[in-house]
């Protein structure tokens, strides 16, 4: 009885791990933000479009990933808490208060790594293995 | 009419050959459904009709890092109109962050009067209900122009606050009618992102109490459109307080204003308003939701003028997507009427579909 529930714990912490995608599972990366590391809140909270400017008075540009991505609903999860749907509706709702200018959606990894280095400002997260420059890495805290 | 289509082509034009991310357009709309049995009436009441509601073109760009515009473009529904219809600008605005988390912005805007008025617009796909608050057909004012001192997400309590200088309740989008501006003074806290909790403060003196102005968003009380208004100066105070929270299963909206207005000929009036909102959401894309929205004219108010209506409301709201959802409500509503000192009451069921693109 004891060897099955030791048996149940390891499969359900191996699902969690497997399934629970973590900031390690992921690359934040920017461009020209002033800034080369962030907390996961605060990263949380630029993503939400709390910042409108960096330390160096950069617009802050928000990049995600659009539905087209595989890591939509993974992206959603980790930083809003909630679906890919959730999502766009907050960011709509923030846009037409008029409280922050509109997210740029990334159908790809390729796509977000992309748009944030060509555009200063912009900040953006793509999985891990994906390869990227580490000048445009911000370490989480 | 014809102006406001050449407008709104310009944008089009503009937004096409534009930077995909530098101009981005949206476009919102809805459509209704109406019953209503007048439970007062014995010939004749009931009526049920289909409504094509506002569309609202939602144009936003940003022209460098600082400085951005958002407009807001309305074709609605006008009695009296050669087409029956008539386009308006409810919102254009210039934005300058100036500092981190602080802007001015100058232009045509909502009112931050409440959460409601500063957060759904003209965008029915966005309201938890299918209407606004009665409150803000006779005691909001729901545009002002002018000049506004904005800060968001301050601290450890995201606090807010908006300072707002403009041409007031009886002023036109080209002039007001006398020297002194309104002045709106709100601030917020949200302590979690599902949380908002706020209140304001709006001041304006009207020269002359008969007029409301373009978008003021205020009528005067039904049994007093065919009476004759008073025409004297008239200070207009208006107090509000909104709690909401709005999380994966709770919904929850209450917005209360405490309005004063104060005539040499009749002194102070006290009016009073209440909404309360409330949903619960189940598997994500139904929500049925429950609705007391109370609303309290004074008997010597000279600008409202003494109205007391209560509207019950259940509804359900089904979520297709973040664009569109379907909503249906049956309310029962009694109003008083000062004139006749008679009481109506009515039921009603409508069914709403809201849309963005």
């Amino acid at each position: 009885m004891v060897f099955r529930i030791v048996i149940l714990v390891q499969f359900l912490v191996f699902t969690s791990i497997l399934f629970g995608q973590t900031f390690s599972d992921y690359k934040v990366i920017g461009n020209t933000t002033g800034v080369t590391e962030l907390t996961q809140a605060q990263v949380k909270s630029y993503f939400k479009g709390k910042y409108t400017l960096w330390g160096n008075n950069k617009s802050v540009k928000v990049v995600l990933h659009s539905s087209e991505s595989p890591q939509a609903e993974k992206v959603a999860k980790l930083i809003f808490n909630t679906t890919h749907t959730g999502v766009k509706k907050y960011w709509l709702s923030l846009v037409f208060q008029g409280r922050a200018n509109p997210p740029v959606y990334c159908d790809s990894d390729l796509e977000v790594l992309t748009y944030v280095k060509k555009t200063p400002g912009a900040i953006g997260i793509i999985k891990d293995e994906t390869s990227c420059p580490s000048q445009y890495v911000i370490q989480i805290k | 009419m014809r102006h406001s289509f050449f407008i709104i082509f310009i944008f089009c034009c503009g937004y096409s050959f534009s930077q995909r991310e530098k101009v981005v357009v949206n476009g919102y709309g809805h459509m209704n459904y109406n019953y209503n049995n007048d439970l007062n009436k014995t010939a004749d009441p009931t009526l049920s009709y289909f409504e094509l509601g506002e569309h609202d073109l939602f144009v936003n760009s940003y022209f460098n890092d600082r400085i951005s515009f958002l407009g807001e473009f309305v074709v609605r529904y006008t009695k009296g109109t050669p087409t029956y219809f008539s386009a308006s600008i409810e919102r254009a605005r210039l934005k300058f962050d100036y500092y981190k988390n602080h802007s001015i912005i100058a232009g045509k805007i909502h009112t931050p009067i409440n959460y409601w008025n500063d957060v759904y617009h003209h965008g029915r796909v966005f309201f938890p209900s299918i209407d606004r608050p009665t409150a803000f057909s006779y005691l909001v004012p729901l545009h002002n122009l002018g000049l506004q001192f904005q800060g968001q997400n301050l601290g450890k309590w995201n606090f807010g606050y908006d300072v707002v200088i403009g041409n007031g309740i009886s002023a036109t989008d080209a002039s007001d009618d006398n020297l002194s501006p309104a002045t709106t003074v709100a601030f917020h806290i949200k302590p979690t992102d599902n949380w908002r909790i706020g209140a304001s403060y709006f001041y304006d003196y009207l020269s002359d109490a008969s007029v409301t102005g373009a978008h003021s968003g205020h009528s005067t009380a039904p049994s007093h459109i065919h009476g004759d208004k008073y025409k004297g100066n008239l200070n207009y105070h208006l107090i509000s307080q909104s709690i909401a929270y709005f999380g994966d299963k709770h919904e929850f909206l209450n917005e209360f204003s405490y309005n004063i207005t104060h005539t040499d000929t009749l002194g102070y009036a006290n009016n009073f308003s209440n909404y309360t909102y409330y949903g619960y959401r189940i598997k994500e894309k139904h929500v049925p939701y429950a609705i007391v929205d109370l609303l309290s004219i004074a008997e010597n108010d000279l600008f409202t003028y003494h109205y007391d209506i209560m509207r019950l409301w259940l509804g359900y709201r089904h979520e297709f997507s973040e664009t569109l959802n379907v909503k249906a409500q049956v309310g029962y509503s009694t109003n008083f009427l000062n004139s006749s000192h008679s009481s109506t009451n009515s039921i009603d069921f409508k069914v709403q579909f809201a849309y963005g693109f």
